[in-house]
Parts: structure tokens; C-alpha cells; sequence
């Protein structure tokens, strides 16, 4: 007989944060969590890899706009069948430059592609997208 | 940390190929760009990019790709593209890149 304390419920949101240094080696992680939440909700393995992607470019396109240095703060929310994730800088130095990178014009199209919604926040240094499994 | 790509260069039907594995990142990108270039250097007619076991490929590595690109064009060279991968060749349609890169579904093919 299970112990009562041991039986997990399901939550109607799970909320899942991750803090890491905005630096390239790091983006990998912010990937495999994203994959990870989305596996627990029924993802398919095509929409697992669709969110990989686009959890790379949400970063990278606040990254190259924002700051090379500080940190990255990543919130993964699961609702029903919605994935939403956020991107948030924080702890920015005053004088941080802008990442230059090749192809930083396909960001938006591919996001466009992959996701429900996106958008970039206009009070704080933050993106976000939506993504909805299909139904099954 | 790991290296997240693997390149090994050889050649098949005289034809030189950079077999890709791994993924292509903000991380891993300048290390696809040296190896492009360095193997660019040599002028070859044609060089195949082998991405067939390339499970990862985000802006920044396409970026990369249209860079080698233009350089083997303004050279006169070709510069074609193996993949296998409905992911990665999602990658492509989106952005569409399909019609600007040769784009191959084996290495036999891309190198006759």
C-alpha cells in the first residue's frame, strides 16, 4: 500500500524555473528542460523538437537585443495542454554589449513557424511563446 | 563541457565532405565556421556538408551555412547539403532556404 504522502497528484499548472549565465554553453540546458516539461504533458517527439528550437531562438533573439553578460531566467508553465515559456534577463551589467551573430533574421520566421504566440515584453527585457499540443 | 558537434573531414568519389555530428548552436558555431573555411581555402569545386546525423540546427548555425555559401559562389565553387532529417529539413523550409541551398537526401548522391 502506498503511503498517503507518497501518492504525487497532478496539478492543474506545474511551473518549472530555471536560472542560468547567459553564455552559449549554457542555451543547451534551456533546451533539454524545455523538452523535458513538455514530454510530461504528451508532447509529440515532432512538437518536443519544434519547442527545442524555439526556446533556442527565444533566447538568443532577447539575448542579441538586450545583453551578452548577466543572467537568463527561463519559466516553463504547463496548463492542460499549453506549454508557455518566458525568458527574462536579469542582473544586467550597465555595459554589456550586443551579441552579433550570423542568420539573427531567421529568429522571428522560425518562431512564427513553430509557435502559437510569441512576443517580446515591452516593460521588461522578457519573451514569451505559447505552444498547444494536438489533441489525442 | 562536452563539445556538442563532431566534424570530421574526408572525401568520397573525390568529392571532400565535412561529416557533421551533433548539434549547431550559438555554441558550437564557430567551430562549424573554421572548419568551413578552412577547408574553403583549399578551392575545391565542390564540398559537400554532410548534416545526416545533425539532430540540432537554430539560426545561428543557418547563418553559417549562408555565409560558406556565399564565399563558394563568389568563388565560383558549389557547396552542397546532405539531409536526412524531417527536423532539419523543417529547419529549412521555414526559413526558406530550400530553394537557395542544394540540398540532397544521401552523400552519394550529393557527391556525383
Amino acid at each position: 500500500m502506498t503511503h498517503p504522502n507518497l501518492e504525487l497528484v497532478p496539478h492543474e499548472e506545474t511551473e518549472v524555473t530555471l536560472v542560468l549565465p547567459i553564455e552559449a554553453d549554457w542555451l543547451a540546458l534551456a533546451r533539454t528542460t524545455g523538452a523535458a516539461v513538455a514530454a510530461r504533458a504528451d508532447f509529440t517527439y515532432d512538437e518536443i523538437a519544434d519547442l527545442r528550437l524555439a526556446i533556442d531562438e527565444l533566447c538568443l533573439s532577447l539575448i542579441e537585443r538586450h545583453a551578452t553578460r548577466g543572467r537568463i531566467e527561463l519559466t516553463y508553465t504547463l496548463n492542460s495542454d499549453t506549454l508557455r515559456v518566458e525568458a527574462c534577463l536579469t542582473e544586467l551589467p550597465l555595459d554589456t554589449p550586443q551579441l552579433e551573430r550570423a542568420g539573427q533574421e531567421f529568429s522571428q520566421r522560425i518562431l512564427d513557424a513553430l509557435v502559437d504566440t510569441h512576443a517580446l515584453r515591452e516593460d521588461a527585457p522578457a519573451a514569451w511563446f505559447t505552444k498547444r499540443r494536438t489533441a489525442h | 563541457m562536452d563539445e556538442l558537434l563532431d566534424i570530421s573531414e574526408t572525401s568520397d568519389n573525390g568529392v571532400p565532405v565535412l561529416a557533421l555530428r551533433g548539434e549547431i548552436d550559438l555554441s558550437s558555431s564557430p567551430q562549424l565556421r573554421e572548419a568551413l573555411v578552412r577547408l574553403q581555402e583549399e578551392e575545391p569545386p565542390v564540398v559537400v556538408l554532410d548534416l545526416s546525423d545533425v539532430t540540432f540546427l537554430d539560426s545561428t548555425g543557418l547563418g553559417i551555412l549562408i555565409g560558406a555559401l556565399k564565399r563558394r559562389e563568389s568563388a565560383g565553387g558549389d557547396l552542397r547539403l546532405v539531409i536526412t532529417r524531417p527536423n532539419l529539413l523543417k529547419v529549412f523550409e521555414i526559413t526558406g532556404l530550400t530553394t537557395v541551398f542544394r540540398l540532397f537526401p544521401s552523400r552519394a548522391e550529393a557527391c556525383t
